[in-house]
């Protein structure tokens, strides 16, 4: 069964590859830039749907921890000169080491506690990355952030970046499935679903709520790393408590019950963030009035609507079956 | 100059503590924290600008349509962005209040335009007190306001009757339905009023700080710091707790710093949630299994 | 009567054809323009959208340049560096775009910068910075229109210093991008004189309450009070200066502070405040008088400096068109480097040696409720 769902996912994945592969022809330099930023917000996906799709935890401070990842890299870089590489993993690391530390002050109580704490922890970072200037550059932000560069070859096009970074989401993808089928994995879905009960089955609560704050970080460390060497310029207006809401409202929209979920929520609504532009002013409106449209009419998001189709299906041909 | 600090810490600890009071009553009614909360504040605002300036009305007059106005909002919110999700799972209820934020901004902005706005002032002119502060009769009305909603909202929910219903259908939705009670109409009853106290807050607040579409947010994210200090799920709880919130913010940007006065707030958020989560008048907090 | 009826016709025909003469035709000139539609700046949004109005119509009935239309194509920047980005590449990736506007904002300019370097587009930026006029003396595809804020900011500590005789100050600012620039460049502007701020203060946007702020300046006791915020936040903190005690206190301020919208806003409290800025509606420069007065006309409102903005960009933009006689984007690129002194509503453009083009700024103090220009700053090159 395992292997069954790797080999799907590989398949699925290889199959995006050679799309990927043949992208840079067919659309311009504008779409291949939505999607490289969008591989940034679908990491960020990706961490609230580990802390909330596996842990059942509510974190607002995603866009903040985002651009932890990309200042890091940002000062690395640019103070340190490190190599761009290093700067990367140290940006994981670094955003997943303080994710964990907080995760021991943060996760100490029930789950509205902590997603309050994580508000504060988004303004908390929101006024460092503007006020900051030794820093994050202050209000005026960092600029010049090199290229990312490997083995010489220095990135200069939006081809280069599309590939690496959708080899680095891909890989990212496969490790939170090998997640999900983990031990891991799995008591981090024992706390989602009854924390009381997984406690008195031997799950530290406290430590695996912090190990899942700690690979939510890494994940958006990855993000911002990648967002700053892509961008070149990091400024405070980019990492804001709505973005945050805004990873939330995708995640929701996909679908919380599997990674598959943050893939679909975070592509769907950055296509139609773009398709939506022609409304102008509308657009945001029109946004807000659809996502109340969608939780009402399907709350288990994209995915949970395919399923229920699929099961219904399933059990129409079974009932035929029967009878 | 802290007698200044203190005049003004208070009055927008009150404002702080209303929303902070509306929130906390749709969190006992349904159980979901009520993310468009500011939103409220910024709605209320507006309509209050509309009857005054617009349509030239007198501000006690707009302030009294404007209530009227807000119940009515509040009533389709709950409507369209609780009802139809009171079984599903409260992150699906959080998302919708989101994107019902949205909404609300974005709304306000394409009626109003995105010009800031004024509206007239409740009580004209400064008091100036012996020891050389200046203090804006608007930041007393404010005070008074605001005490009086509360001892309203007091009166309402522990003397009358349907008070009574609305904290049976707070307490148990399914058996204040077995007792006859009409759950729906407690629950928009809640919203509706929870509506009102943050609308008036937009039109005190009008006068004095100007309405743009963005006024709600920072008011909304400072009210959950109000409602987790005071303590958690308790109306007087949340009214100390926007005070204290307050009045952190007038000193501790004298006394600490001007550039991250936000940032003490949630530190002090942060450093009670570590230590004392359940405020200064919450319950000991229980978890159910 | 089937003669008349032919003459009749071939009349009308011959006169719609002297009308279409004199009306631009064929196909439109496309300039790009990013602005903030949506999210919490969307005030520069409807002014840009405003001013748009006035100009294509004033260009395209006299004619049009290069005997076409022109068309502004406008897409919404969101108020972020991320949403610029995406704005500036999706009018970048039209071919028949010839130059791009960049939003009112020098770190969204700032983040367009070596993409439009890459993607060999002459592109335009609304914010002035000293940052952005560095980067635009260094990157030829991009220019800074304003005149630089240190300008700005030096005429007034000048002005404050020389001629008014303050010698103690206390600075106040708001902690977003321009303003922070901007009382930075107040110090150095006083540092000149030998003069140190007592006390530089910073508040985040959206603070509403500044009294924490303001007692810690009445308890200083200083001169003036240099302030450098927007619209309404500038408002705010007048209004309540002057509630607290402080009605006789001189306040200096950025350009934020005799804006429209904040004299607006202000009121009373908005009187007696200076400023060096970019643009007032009281300007005796014909054509920004002229702006003035059609934008009043047409919106009922004072025009606005993010609206005369796009306005003057536009012009230079066209007038770099005109001047190379053809769309090829490094032809008009070759012709902006040749505009030496044309005549804006806001002030003169010389874009010869490098990217920062504004040469001029005003010196205003607000009277009776609107901004009286006192004097003209002019910069050297």
């Amino acid at each position: 069964m395992k292997s069954h769902q790797y080999r799907n996912s590989l398949f699925v994945i290889l199959l995006m590859a050679v799309l990927v592969f043949f992208l840079p022809q067919l659309v311009s330099s504008y779409i291949l830039n939505v999607l490289i930023v969008g591989m940034c917000t679908y990491l960020c996906v990706m961490s609230v749907y580990v802390l909330l799709g596996m842990c059942g935890q509510n974190s607002f401070a995603q866009a903040g921890l985002w651009g932890v990842g990309g200042y890091i890299t940002a000062n690395l870089t640019i103070k340190l000169d490190m190599a761009q590489i290093p700067s990367m993993l140290l940006s994981i690391l670094g955003t997943a080491l303080i994710c964990f530390v907080l995760g021991f002050a943060f996760f100490r109580l029930k789950q509205y506690y902590f997603t309050f704490a994580t508000i504060g922890l988004m303004t908390i970072l929101n006024s460092l990355f503007t006020n900051w200037n030794e820093g994050t550059g202050g209000a005026i932000g960092m600029k010049d952030i090199p290229e990312f560069g490997v083995f010489g070859i220095t990135f200069s096009n939006d081809t280069q970046y599309l590939y690496l970074y959708f080899g680095l989401c891909a890989i990212a993808f496969l490790l939170i499935k090998v997640l999900y089928n983990s031990a891991l994995g799995r008591s981090f879905m024992a706390i989602r679903d009854n924390e009381i009960a997984a406690n008195c089955m031997g799950v530290n609560s406290l430590l695996t709520k912090s190990i899942a704050f700690g690979i939510s970080g890494a994940l958006c460390g990855l993000a911002g790393a990648m967002y700053a060497f892509y961008a070149g310029y990091l400024s405070y207006p980019t990492f804001t408590y709505n973005q945050s809401t805004l990873y939330l409202v995708m995640l929701m929209l996909g679908g919380t019950m599997s990674p598959v979920g943050a893939v679909i929520g975070s592509f769907v609504i950055i296509m139609l963030q773009e398709w939506l532009r022609p409304l102008q002013e509308v657009m945001m409106f029109i946004y807000g009035v659809g996502i109340i449209v969608l939780m009402v009419f399907q709350p288990e998001g994209i995915l949970g609507g395919v399923k229920s189709l699929y099961d219904k299906c399933k059990n129409r041909g079974k009932a035929r079956i029967e009878a | 100059m802290n007698l200044q600090l203190f005049v003004s810490g208070i009055s927008m600890g009150f404002v702080y503590g209303m929303i902070a009071m509306g929130m906390v009553l749709i969190f006992r009614s349904v159980g979901v924290m009520n993310f468009a909360q500011g939103e409220f504040l910024m709605f209320g605002g507006y309509l209050c600008y509309t009857f005054n300036q617009l349509v030239g009305l007198n501000i006690v007059v707009s302030m009294i349509l404007a209530c009227l106005a807000m119940a009515i909002v509040g009533i389709i919110f709950q409507r369209f962005v609780y009802w139809p999700l009171r079984t599903a799972q409260v992150r699906a209820i959080i998302v919708s209040m989101m994107g019902a934020s949205i909404a609300f901004k974005e709304g306000a902005k394409l009626i109003w335009g995105s010009m800031p706005k004024n509206a007239d002032k409740l009580m004209e002119g400064t008091i100036q007190t012996a020891s050389g502060a200046f203090i804006q009769k608007q930041y007393l009305a404010i005070i008074l306001v605001a005490v009086i909603l509360m001892v309203l909202v007091y009166i309402l929910l522990e003397k009358t009757f349907i008070g009574n219903i609305m904290q049976a259908t707070a307490q148990d939705q399914y058996t204040a339905s077995l007792m006859g009670i009409p759950v729906v109409l407690s629950i928009s009853l809640t919203f509706a009023i929870s509506a009102v106290i943050t609308g008036i807050c937009g039109g005190l607040l009008a006068p004095i700080f100007f309405i743009n579409t963005t006024m709600g947010a920072t008011a909304g994210s400072k009210a959950f710091a109000a409602i987790v200090i005071g303590g958690f799920g308790s109306i007087p709880g949340a009214i100390i707790g926007g005070l204290i919130v307050g009045l952190i913010e007038s000193f501790g940007g004298v006394y600490i710093s001007s550039t991250y006065q936000l940032v003490i707030i949630y530190v002090v958020l942060i450093l009670f949630l570590m230590f004392r989560p359940q405020g200064i008048f919450g319950g000991k907090i229980q978890e159910k299994a | 009567m089937k003669r008349i009826l032919a003459l009749v016709l071939a009349l009308t025909m011959t006169l719609a054809c002297a009308t279409a003469f004199a009306q631009a035709s064929g196909d439109p000139i496309k300039i790009g323009l990013t602005t903030v539609l949506t999210g919490d700046r969307s005030l520069e949004g409807e002014y840009a959208t405003n001013v748009v109005e006035i100009v294509t119509e004033e260009i395209n009935s006299a004619g049009g340049v290069l005997g076409r239309p022109i068309e502004i194509v406008i897409e919404d920047a969101q108020g972020t560096d991320v949403g610029a980005v995406t704005a500036w590449k999706k009018l970048a990736a039209d071919d028949d775009i010839v130059a791009i506007i960049s939003s009112d904002s020098s770190n969204d300019n700032l983040a367009v910068a070596d993409l439009a370097k890459e993607a060999q587009i002459l592109t335009t930026g609304q914010g002035s910075s000293p940052t952005l006029r560095d980067t635009c003396n260094e990157n030829p595809w991009m220019f800074q229109l304003r005149a630089c804020d240190v300008t700005l900011c030096e005429a007034l500590i000048a002005y404050a210093v020389e001629e008014l005789g303050y010698q103690t100050f206390a600075i106040i600012h708001e902690t977003e991008s321009s303003s922070v620039d901007q009382a930075g460049l107040f110090t150095s502007a006083l540092a000149k004189y030998g003069i140190e701020p007592e006390l530089t203060l910073g508040f985040a946007t959206g603070t509403k309450d500044l009294t924490a702020q303001l007692v810690q300046i009445q308890a200083a006791n200083v001169d003036a009070v240099i302030g450098a915020a927007f619209s309404d936040q500038a408002a705010l903190l007048l209004q309540q200066m002057r509630m607290i005690g402080m009605e006789d206190m001189p306040v200096l301020g950025s350009n934020g502070f005799t804006d429209v919208v904040t004299i607006r806003l202000a009121g009373d409290a908005c009187e007696g405040v200076m400023a060096a800025t970019h643009w007032a509606p009281s300007t005796t420069n014909p054509k920004g008088a002229a702006l003035q007065a059609k934008y009043k006309e047409l919106f009922g409102e004072d025009c606005g400096k993010s609206a005369a903005q796009v306005y003057d960009h536009i012009l230079v933009i066209c007038e770099a068109i005109e001047r190379a006689g053809t769309t090829d984007r490094a032809a008009v690129r070759d012709a902006m480097n040749t505009i030496d002194s044309f005549e804006g509503a806001m002030t003169t453009y010389d874009c010869t040696t490098n990217g920062d083009c504004g040469r001029g700024g005003l010196l205003v103090v607000v009277q009776n409720g609107e901004a009286v220009v006192l004097d003209e700053i002019i910069s050297e090159k």
